[in-house]
C-alpha cells in the first residue's frame, strides 16, 4: 500500500530527452545538493529543493511530533518549527539538538560535516511561541508576510495552536480560549520599504541563516519588486490558500523568476508553496525556476496520523505506550510510509533534468502553456 | 500619532537612578556591536544582588541593531541615540539609555529592564515575553504589539493600535493613545492617564478598584515613573472583564 497519487496539476507539461546530437547517455553523478548565499556571502548547503513549510505541530503531542520531525528532516527536507512547537517549556527538542552528516545525496567531501538538521524559524508578525534559542542553528529565517489560517480559514490562531506555544494551564487559556487573531506585517517595521532593516536584525541574530520572505503571489506585480528592494537572501510564494490551476502556477513561478531577473538577482532562491502536488510537479516547477518546493500535502497526513499510529502499534497493544523507542520506530515507518516514494522520484527527475540546458529540459504540447510559459511546444506539425 | 507633551525625562524620578560611576567604560566609535557584546559579557558580575555590576557605553550615534541579546546580570547605560530593534530578546540586563531610539526597542524582552530616557518609534516592546520596558518619552504606533508579559510603560504619549495583538502583560501610558487601543488584544490590561481617540472592537473601560490602584502604584514606582494611580483608568479586553466578573460572582455597579 502506498499513499493515494496527487493529481498531476503540471501534467500537460512533458520531460523531454536529451537531443541526439548531444551525445549524452546518462546523467552525471549528482550530489542534489545546492547552495544557499547570504547577502554578506555566508554559504549555506541545501540537501534537496524541498521543504516543509507549515506543519501543524498541534495536531500532534510534542514529543511525537518532534520525533516526526526529525526523521522528515534526516532525509534532507527543511522543515519548519519553534522549540516550542517540540518539546514542552524546560525542555529541548531532539530535532533542534540533533547533528547529521548531511541527506543521502551529499557527497564526499560534505558527508563527513556534521551538521543542525535542515531548520526554518518561522517568524511571524506576531511571534507566538518564539523564543530567542529558536535562532540558534537555524537554516533559514522565514519573515512572513502571510496572514496565518487557522484549520477553519479565519485569519487566526487556533487555540491549541496558542497554547501550545505559549504553555497557558488547561484550566486559563488566553482569550478564554477562544482564537487569536492573526496578522501579515511585522508590528515593528513602519512600512514594507523599511524591512530591510528587519531582515539584517535577524541575520545578526542567526549568523547560520538565510534571511527568507514569504509572501502570498496575488499582488505579485506590486508587491515582489518592492521586497526585493529590500535585499532579502530569498523569497516563498505562499499559494496553498487557494486552489489555483497548473497553469497559473507554472505561471506564478516564471513570473517570479522574471521579476528577479529584471530587479537583478536572477540566482535568488525562490520557494513555492504549491499546496497539492506530486512528485513529477515538484520537479516541473524546479525546472520552471523554483529553488525550492513545499511537500506539505506528503508530509501533513504524517502528523495527522502520528497519534493514531503510536495507539495502535503493537507496543502500545500491549499497555507499553511509554515506551519511547517502540514510538520512534513506528513514527519513523510512517514517514518513510509517506515520503519515500515521491521522494525517490522527485531526487530521479531532479537528476535526470541537471544534465540538460535549462531551456530543454520540459516542453508541451498544449499551445496555451507554451506560449502562457514560453517552453518549447512539441506538436509533430499538427495546428492547433 | 497623537502631539507628544514635552518630553519629561529629566524629571527626579526617571533619571536619579542611572549610573553615576560605572566600573567599566566602552566607546561603541572605537568597536563593532558584536565586540561590544562580547566585552560587556565578560565583565564579572557582581556577588550583591543589591549593587549590580556598572558598564558604561557612550558615543552611541544611532547604531541600528545594538546589544541584542544581551543575557548578562549587570547595568549597562547607554549614552545615545541608537536606531531600530535595539535591545532585542535581551534578559538579566538593567540597561537604562539617554536618547531617542528607533523602531522595535526591546523586541522579545526577556526579563530584566529597558528604560529609554527619550522617544521609541514603531513596535516598542513588540512580543516581549517578560522584564520591563520603560520609555520617559513617547512611543510609536503598535507599542507593545504581540506582548506575551512583562510590562511596558510610557511617561507620554503612544501612537495607534497600542498593543495589537498582546496576550499577556501589562501597558501603562502616561499621556494619550491613537486610534485603536488593545485591537486582537486578549489577557492584557492597559492603564492609561490620558485621551483616547478611539478604542478597538471588544475591548472596554473598566472601574479600577482598590486593588488595581495600589499595583499599579507599584508598579509605577518600579518603573521610575511619577504619578497617582488613581488618575489612570483600565482598558481590558471585554471577554476578560466578564470572565473577571463571573469569577468574582460581582455585579455591575451602574446596574444597581
Amino acid at each position: 500500500m502506498t499513499p493515494a497519487t496527487p493529481t498531476d496539476r503540471l501534467e500537460p507539461l512533458i520531460w523531454l530527452p536529451p537531443s541526439i546530437a548531444t551525445g549524452a547517455t546518462a546523467a552525471p553523478v549528482q550530489t542534489g545538493a545546492t547552495t544557499l548565499a547570504r547577502t554578506d556571502g555566508t554559504k549555506i548547503t541545501l540537501d534537496i529543493p524541498l521543504f516543509w513549510y507549515d506543519p501543524p505541530w498541534h495536531h500532534a503531542e510534542p514529543k511525537l511530533a518532534d520525533v516526526v520531525a526529525k526523521t522528515v528532516a534526516q532525509l534532507g527536507v527543511v522543515v519548519t518549527a519553534l522549540g516550542r512547537d517540540l518539546a514542552a517549556i524546560g525542555d529541548k527538542s531532539t530535532f533542534h539538538q540533533t547533528n547529521y552528516a548531511g541527506g543521502s545525496n551529499s557527497d564526499s567531501a560534505t558527508a563527513c560535516v556534521l551538521r543542525r538538521l535542515p531548520r526554518t524559524v518561522p517568524y511571524r508578525p506576531e511571534r507566538y511561541g518564539l523564543y530567542d534559542s529558536d535562532f540558534d542553528d537555524a537554516m533559514i529565517i522565514d519573515v512572513r508576510l502571510v496572514v496565518n489560517r487557522d484549520d477553519d480559514g479565519r485569519f487566526a490562531f487556533a487555540p491549541e495552536q496558542i497554547a501550545r506555544w505559549e504553555a497557558t494551564p488547561d484550566g486559563s487559556p488566553i482569550a478564554e480560549g477562544a482564537r487569536i487573531p492573526s496578522s501579515n506585517f511585522p508590528p515593528d517595521v513602519p512600512a514594507i520599504e523599511k524591512l530591510t532593516s528587519k531582515l539584517q536584525q535577524l541575520r545578526i541574530l542567526s549568523p547560520t541563516a538565510a534571511v527568507f520572505v514569504s509572501m502570498s503571489p496575488y499582488r505579485l506585480d506590486q508587491e515582489l519588486p518592492t521586497v526585493l528592494k529590500q535585499n532579502p537572501d530569498g523569497v516563498i510564494l505562499r499559494a496553498d490558500d487557494n486552489r489555483i490551476s497548473g497553469l497559473m502556477l507554472a505561471a506564478m513561478t516564471r513570473r517570479a523568476r522574471q521579476w528577479m531577473k529584471h530587479e537583478r538577482v536572477a540566482d535568488m532562491p525562490l520557494w513555492i508553496v504549491p499546496g497539492e502536488i506530486s512528485a513529477d510537479d515538484a520537479a516541473k516547477l524546479v525546472a520552471l525556476g523554483a529553488s525550492g518546493v513545499a511537500i506539505d500535502h506528503w508530509c501533513d497526513p504524517i502528523i495527522n496520523q502520528a497519534t493514531d499510529a503510536t495507539d495502535h502499534s503493537s507496543a502500545a497493544r500491549l499497555g507499553y505506550k511509554s515506551i519511547r523507542s517502540s514510538q520512534e520506530a513506528v513514527l519513523v515507518d510512517l514517514v518513510h510510509y509517506h515520503l519515500d516514494d515521491a521522494m525517490v522520484r522527485f531526487k530521479g527527475l531532479s537528476d535526470a533534468m541537471s544534465s540538460l540546458p535549462s531551456e530543454e529540459r520540459i516542453g508541451t504540447f498544449d499551445a496555451a502553456w507554451s506560449k502562457a510559459l514560453g517552453v518549447r511546444q512539441v506538436s509533430f506539425g499538427v495546428q492547433p | 500619532m497623537p502631539e507628544g507633551p514635552p518630553n519629561s525625562a529629566d524629571t527626579p524620578s526617571s533619571s536619579g537612578d542611572f549610573v553615576v560611576s560605572a566600573e567599566h567604560r566602552f566607546s561603541m566609535a572605537d568597536m563593532d556591536d558584536r565586540s561590544l557584546r562580547e566585552a560587556i559579557a565578560a565583565v564579572s558580575v557582581s556577588a550583591s544582588d543589591e549593587k549590580l555590576t556598572q558598564v558604561h557605553v557612550t558615543d552611541a550615534s544611532g547604531q541600528h541593531h545594538a546589544l541584542m541579546r544581551m543575557n548578562h546580570p549587570v547595568r549597562i547605560q547607554v549614552d545615545g541615540p541608537l536606531g531600530d530593534y535595539a535591545f532585542a530578546f535581551c534578559a538579566e540586563a538593567d540597561i537604562r539609555m539617554t536618547g531617542s531610539v528607533g523602531n522595535g526597542v526591546a523586541e522579545g524582552l526577556i526579563n530584566g529592564a529597558v528604560r529609554i530616557r527619550g522617544d521609541a518609534g514603531v513596535g516598542a516592546g513588540a512580543a516581549m515575553t517578560g522584564g520591563t520596558l520603560a520609555i520617559y518619552g513617547t512611543a510609536g504606533d503598535r507599542c507593545a504589539a504581540a506582548m506575551r508579559g512583562g510590562g511596558v510603560f510610557v511617561r507620554g504619549n503612544v501612537g495607534d493600535q497600542c498593543g495589537v495583538g498582546a496576550i499577556g502583560g501589562m501597558i501603562v501610558i502616561g499621556g494619550d493613545a491613537g486610534e485603536r487601543v488593545g485591537d486582537a488584544m486578549s489577557n492584557v490590561t492597559v492603564f492609561i492617564r490620558g485621551k483616547v481617540k478611539s478604542m478597538a472592537a471588544g475591548v472596554v473601560e473598566a472601574p479600577l478598584r482598590k486593588r488595581e490602584q495600589l499595583r499599579l502604584g507599584l508598579l509605577l514606582i518600579n518603573a521610575s515613573i511619577r504619578g497617582d494611580a488613581k488618575e489612570f483608568r483600565r482598558i481590558v479586553p471585554e471577554a476578560m472583564l466578564l470572565a473577571e466578573e463571573a469569577s468574582r460572582r460581582e455585579v455591575n455597579p451602574n446596574w444597581r
